[in-house]
C-alpha cells in the first residue's frame, strides 16, 4: 500500500531540501486517502501525477543558505560537490580572480590561444571548401567529364575540350548516358551600349542541358530553354548588374564580339566559389556557327567544349569508358588514337588526370601548418599554467586538507583552462569575421563568404573550441591535482621542480616549428627572387602589350607609326601572341631528321621584335641588315635546333621542319613559366606590311622608359588608340605582371608562409615572455642574493637567458633537417632552382635567437638592475 | 492595484484557505476544491497557487507541529491575511456590482437572439 518509489525519489531529487518535508507530507496524505475513495491504482496514478506536477520553478529553487560552513559541508556530502551550484561559482570565481590577478599572464594565454584558434579555422574553413568542390549540381554523384589522352611523342597529351559532335554522337549511342552538357570557356567583347561595352573574361558556349546539370539559382529566365535556341546568352548577376544596371536583363540585346546581336535569356545568381565550372556569360552553343567566321571554324573543326556526361543510375563507368572509343563521331579534329576516361565531377577539382598533384600538397601543408599553430598555442597554455603550478600548489593543499576530492581539482582546473578557451574562442571569432574578406582576398584564397553562415562551420569551430579547452587543461588539471597536501603545505621544494623537463621539452617543440618555418619562408624568398630576377633572355621589364583587334587591320599600320613616333621606333615591336599567359600556341610536328615528335611554340613577331626585347641572336639572318624584310624569315630557337639533331652551323644544315628551312636562330628565351624548360620555338619573322598576321589579333609592345608617369603614358596611348578607328576597347597587359602573374601559387604559399612563421613566432615569443617572467619571478631572491655578493648586471641576463638560449640551440639542430628535406621536395617542381645554402638556416637560426634574446632580455635586464635591497628587503 | 489581480484558481484557493481556516494546509485545500467545485485538481497547482497568493501577500504560512497522520510529517498551514481578505471581499463587491448593473430585459434579449 505505499506509492511509487521512483515517483518519490524523483521529488528528492528535484524538490528543493527545505519543501521535501511539508510536500511529500500532503502527497502522502492524499495517497492515504485516496487509496479509501477510489482505490489503489488510481491513488497511485494520481500520486504520480501530483508529484510531476510539482516539478516547478518555486519547488526547483534551493533556499540560499550560509556558505562554507563546515556543518552544511558535511551534510551535502551526499549530493556531488562538482555540480554543486555553490562550488561551481566558486571554482568560476576563483579562476576569474587567478585571471585578474597575473594579467600578464592571462593575455599571454589568451592571445595566444585567440591566434591558434582563429588561423587554425580559417585554415580549416579553407581546407573544407576545398574538400567541397561541385557537390552542389543535383546530379553531382554520377555526373562526369570526359578525358581524352593522347599519346604524342614520348608525352601523354591530355585534352578535356572536345569537339561538338563527339557529345551529340555519344547521347545517340550510348543508351547508359542520360544526359550530355558541354561548356567552353572565352573571353569576348560584349556591348548594350556605346557607353558599355567591355572586355569580358570567361564568356563560353554550353548547350541546353548545361543549365540543368548544374541546378544554378536563376534569378530571371527560365533555366530549361534558356540556352536552346541560337542567339542566346545567359549572365550571372554581376554581368547583369555592370550591363543593365538595376533594369530587367531577360528580353534585352547585347551584341557580342561587334556585330552579333544576342538576347540576354536569364541571369543567375553568384556562381558558388567551390566549383570548377566558372564563367561570367553562356551563349547557347547553337548560334555559335552565325558568329562569324572565326566561331564558325572553331565550332566546325576544334575541340573546345568540356564535354560532361550524367550517366543513367547504376551504370558501370568502365563500360562506358570502353564505349566512348567506339563511338563515331563525324569528324576527328586531332589526328590521334585518343584513350577516353570519365572523371567525376566532385574530383576534378583535386583528383584530376589533369591537375598537379599540388593541390593536396598544399593542403597538407596548410593543414599542417594550422596544427602546429593551435599546439603552440595549447602548448603556451599548459606550459604558463604548471610553471605557476607553485603559486597555485598552496591553494591545492588547502582544499585537499579541508577534504577537496582530486576529482573536484581536476573539474576546476579544467573550468579555469575552459574560461580561458571561451575568451580567446570568442576573440578569435571576432577576429575572424574581421578579417575573412581581407584575408580571403589578400591570399587569393577565393572563398565564399557565404561559408561563414554555414553548419559545418560552426559545427567546426565549436569543435575546435572544445577540443582545446580539453587539450589545454589536460595536463594541467592533471598535475596540479596531484600535488599531496602534507608536502606542500609544509614548503618542502621538491614539488617545484615538477614540470621543469616538460616545460623545457615545450619550449624546444615551439621554436623547432617556429625555427622550421622561418627556413621555408627563406628559402621561398630566396626561389621567388631567383625566378624574378632570373635572365630570361628577354628583357619584360616595362613592357606594355596592347591589344589590336583582328578588324583593325586596316589601320593597323597607322596605329603602329603613331605610337612609334610617340614612343620611339627601338620601343615598339609586334608580336601574335601573349607572351607570358598561357595563350601561346603549341604546335605538334615531326622533325625531319631524326623523326623526333616535337611540340613547338609557334609566334609571329615583326623585325624589331629581337632588339627591342633583348632576345640575342645565335646566328644572324643573311638579309637582316640589309633593309626593309622582303620575305617571312623563320626563326628557330637553340632548343628546336639541338632537339632536331642539327648539329654545325644551322643556316647551311636542311632544314629541322618540313619545308621551313632555317634563316635564323636565336638564344633561347622563355615565354612561359619556370616551372618547365624552354620549350622548341618557331618564330615567323613578318614584314611591317603584312596584314595577315592579325588575323586572330595581336599584340604592340611598347617598352616604357623607366621615368615614365605609367598613367600618364596610358592615357597618352589610349587616346592614340582611340584616334584610330578602334573596334575593340582599349586593352593592355604589362609583361612582368602577367610574368609574375605565372607564379600566384608560389606567392601564394609564400605570403601565407611569412603570415604563419610570423604567427608561430610570436606564439612562440609569448610562451617564451611567460616563462621568463615567471623564472624570473621565483629568482627575485636569488638574484639579490647574487648582487649583493658582486653579480654583475650581464652576468645575472647572462644567467637567466643561457637556459632558454640553450634550447634554442637544440631546436635549431632539429628543425633544420626537416626543413631542408620540406623544401627540397618543395624545389623539385621547379625547372630553374636554387640551392638550399648553410646561410639560410644561419639566418633563420640568428633571427629567431635573437627575437627570443630580445623577449627575454627585457625582464631579465629589469630583474639585473633592481635593487637588491627591495628584493631583499621583505620576507 | 496592478500586480495583486487574481486568476480564478488562485480566488478559489483563497477561498479555500479561508473555508478551513486554521486546518488549510496543500491537502486540505485540494480535499476542499475537490469536495466544492466536483473536479479534480493538481497538488502541484495548488502549491503553486499557495506560492503566489503568499508572494503577494494574500496569506500566511506557519509549519504546524508535527502529527502522527502524515508519518511525523510537519504541514505548512496557511491563513488568510487581512490584505486577503480584503481583496476576496472586493472582488465579491464588485460581482454583486455588475450583477445589479444588468438591466431587467437582458436575459430577454439574449434568448432572443
Amino acid at each position: 500500500m505505499s506509492p511509487p518509489r521512483w515517483a518519490t525519489r524523483l521529488l528528492h531529487w528535484f524538490c528543493a531540501p527545505h519543501l521535501v518535508e511539508e510536500m511529500e507530507g500532503d502527497l502522502d496524505e492524499l495517497f492515504q486517502q485516496r487509496i479509501r475513495e477510489v482505490g489503489l491504482r488510481q491513488a497511485r496514478r494520481r500520486y504520480v501525477r501530483d508529484v510531476l506536477s510539482l516539478a516547478r520553478p518555486f519547488v526547483l529553487k534551493r533556499q540560499p543558505k550560509p556558505q562554507y560552513t563546515a556543518a552544511r559541508r558535511f551534510s551535502d556530502q551526499s549530493t556531488n560537490l562538482l555540480l554543486n551550484p555553490t562550488m561551481l561559482r566558486n571554482y568560476a570565481s576563483i579562476a576569474f580572480r587567478q585571471l585578474w590577478k597575473n594579467q600578464l599572464f592571462s593575455a599571454l594565454n589568451i592571445v595566444g590561444l585567440t591566434v591558434g584558434l582563429a588561423v587554425s579555422t580559417f585554415i580549416a574553413l579553407y581546407v573544407w571548401h576545398e574538400f567541397h568542390y561541385d557537390r552542389f549540381e543535383p546530379f553531382a554523384d554520377r555526373t562526369y567529364r570526359i578525358m581524352s589522352v593522347a599519346k604524342y611523342g614520348e608525352q601523354e597529351i591530355m585534352l578535356f575540350g572536345l569537339h561538338e559532335s563527339f557529345g551529340e554522337a555519344v547521347k545517340k549511342q550510348i543508351p547508359d548516358v542520360e544526359a550530355v552538357a558541354r561548356i567552353s570557356d572565352g573571353s569576348a567583347i560584349l556591348e548594350s551600349d556605346q557607353n558599355h561595352r567591355f572586355n569580358e573574361e570567361h564568356i563560353g558556349f554550353a548547350d541546353a542541358s548545361a543549365l540543368p546539370l548544374l541546378g544554378l539559382r536563376v534569378l530571371q529566365g527560365d533555366p530549361k530553354t534558356a540556352l536552346s535556341e541560337p542567339g542566346r546568352i545567359v549572365l550571372t548577376r554581376q554581368l547583369a548588374e555592370k550591363y543593365f544596371g538595376t533594369q530587367q536583363a531577360v528580353g534585352k540585346t547585347l551584341v557580342y564580339e561587334k556585330h552579333f546581336p544576342l538576347t540576354v535569356s536569364a541571369v543567375l545568381d553568384d556562381l558558388p566559389t567551390n566549383s570548377i565550372i566558372q564563367f561570367n556569360g553562356l551563349v547557347s552553343l547553337r548560334s555559335m556557327p552565325t558568329l562569324g567566321t572565326q566561331q564558325q571554324f572553331t565550332y566546325k573543326a576544334a575541340g573546345f567544349l568540356s564535354t560532361f556526361l550524367v550517366l543513367r543510375p547504376g551504370a558501370n563507368v568502365a563500360l562506358v569508358e570502353k564505349k566512348l572509343e567506339q563511338v563515331k563521331a563525324g569528324i576527328q579534329f586531332v589526328d590521334m588514337s585518343a584513350k577516353y576516361f570519365l572523371e567525376a565531377l566532385p574530383s576534378l577539382h583535386l583528383d584530376s588526370r589533369s591537375v598537379s598533384k599540388d593541390g593536396w600538397q598544399s593542403l597538407y601543408i596548410l593543414l599542417t601548418v594550422a596544427l602546429v599553430i593551435l599546439v603552440l598555442a595549447v602548448i603556451n597554455y599548459v606550459s604558463l599554467t604548471t610553471a605557476r603550478a607553485t603559486k597555485r600548489a598552496r591553494e591545492v593543499g588547502i582544499r585537499k586538507a579541508i577534504g577537496g576530492q582530486r576529482s573536484e581539482l581536476i573539474g576546476q582546473f579544467f573550468m579555469e583552462s575552459f574560461l580561458s578557451t571561451t575568451l580567446a574562442f570568442l576573440l578569435s571569432l571576432l577576429l575572424l569575421q574581421l578579417f575573412f574578406p581581407w584575408a580571403n582576398q589578400a591570399l587569393d584564397l577565393n572563398i565564399d563568404n557565404r561559408v561563414l553562415g554555414q553548419g559545418p562551420y560552426w559545427g567546426l569551430m565549436i569543435a575546435l573550441w572544445l577540443g582545446c579547452s580539453l587539450l589545454s587543461g589536460i595536463y594541467p588539471a592533471l598535475m596540479l591535482s596531484g600535488f599531496r597536501p602534507a608536502t606542500v603545505l609544509k614548503g618542502a621544494t621538491g614539488w617545484r621542480k615538477s614540470g621543469v623537463n616538460v616545460r623545457s621539452v615545450f619550449t624546444t617543440v615551439q621554436f623547432t616549428a617556429s625555427i622550421g618555418l622561418l627556413i621555408c619562408s627563406v628559402v621561398l624568398y630566396t626561389q621567388m627572387q631567383f625566378l624574378r630576377t632570373k635572365n630570361l633572355g628577354i628583357n619584360q621589364s616595362q613592357v606594355l602589350g596592347l591589344f589590336v583587334d583582328s578588324e583593325m587591320a586596316p589601320h593597323y599600320a597607322g596605329l603602329r607609326n603613331d605610337i612609334r613616333q610617340w614612343a620611339g621606333p627601338a620601343n615598339v615591336a609586334f608580336s601574335n601572341v601573349a607572351i607570358f599567359t598561357d595563350r601561346v600556341p603549341m604546335m605538334f610536328v615531326q622533325a625531319e631528321k631524326n623523326k623526333k615528335q616535337l611540340m613547338v611554340n609557334t609566334l609571329s613577331v615583326d623585325k624589331s621584335f629581337f632588339d627591342m626585347m633583348g632576345v640575342r641572336w645565335r646566328h644572324l639572318p643573311q638579309t637582316w641588315d640589309m633593309g626593309p624584310l622582303q620575305k617571312e624569315l623563320i626563326v628557330y630557337n637553340q632548343t628546336l635546333i639541338s632537339e632536331a639533331g642539327i648539329k654545325g652551323n644551322p643556316l647551311q644544315q636542311p632544314a629541322p621542319l618540313k619545308d621551313q628551312p632555317t634563316d635564323g636562330v636565336v638564344a633561347d628565351f622563355h615565354i612561359r613559366s619556370l616551372h618547365g624548360t624552354v620549350s622548341p620555338m618557331k618564330l615567323t619573322v613578318v614584314s611591317d606590311t603584312n596584314r595577315s598576321v592579325l588575323k586572330q589579333g595581336g599584340y604592340l609592345l611598347i617598352r616604357l622608359t623607366p621615368q615614365t608617369d605609367v598613367s600618364i603614358a596610358l592615357e597618352k596611348l589610349k587616346e592614340i588608340y582611340n584616334r584610330n578607328q578602334p573596334t575593340a576597347p582599349f586593352n593592355y597587359y604589362f609583361l612582368d605582371d602577367a610574368y609574375n602573374q605565372l607564379y600566384a601559387k608560389e606567392t601564394r604559399l609564400m605570403r601565407l608562409f611569412n603570415g604563419f612563421t610570423a604567427l608561430t613566432l610570436l606564439v612562440a615569443c609569448l610562451g617564451l615572455l611567460g616563462l621568463v617572467t615567471f623564472s624570473i619571478e621565483t629568482r627575485t631572491k636569488e638574484i639579490g642574493v647574487r648582487k649583493v655578493l658582486g653579480a654583475s648586471v650581464s652576468g645575472i641576463v647572462m644567467l637567466l637567458s643561457k637556459d632558454f638560449l640553450k634550447l634554442i640551440g637544440i631546436s635549431l639542430l632539429l628543425a633544420s633537417p626537416i626543413a631542408w628535406w620540406a623544401m627540397n621536395q618543395w624545389l623539385q617542381d621547379f625547372a630553374y632552382k636554387i640551392d638550399i645554402a648553410w646561410w639560410m638556416f644561419a639566418l633563420a637560426g640568428l633571427l629567431v635567437a635573437g627575437i627570443a634574446l630580445l623577449t627575454v632580455s627585457l625582464q631579465s635586464i629589469k630583474a639585473a638592475l633592481t635593487n637588491p635591497v627591495k628584493s631583499l628587503r621583505n620576507e | 492595484m496592478k500586480g495583486t489581480y487574481l486568476g480564478e484558481f488562485e480566488e478559489v484557493v483563497l477561498l479555500a484557505v479561508a473555508i478551513r481556516a486554521g486546518d488549510a494546509y496543500g491537502a486540505a485545500v485540494v480535499n476542499e476544491i475537490e469536495q466544492q467545485m466536483g473536479r479534480s485538481v493538481n497538488l502541484g497547482a495548488v502549491h503553486s497557487a499557495l506560492n503566489r497568493l503568499q508572494e503577494k501577500g494574500l496569506v500566511s504560512s506557519e509549519m504546524g507541529g508535527m502529527t502522527a497522520e502524515r508519518g511525523g510529517r510537519r504541514k505548512r498551514l496557511y491563513s488568510v491575511t487581512a490584505y486577503g481578505r480584503r481583496a476576496l471581499e472586493e472582488i465579491r463587491q464588485l460581482r454583486n456590482q455588475m450583477w445589479d448593473a444588468i438591466p431587467g430585459t437582458a436575459w430577454g434579449q439574449l434568448n432572443m437572439q
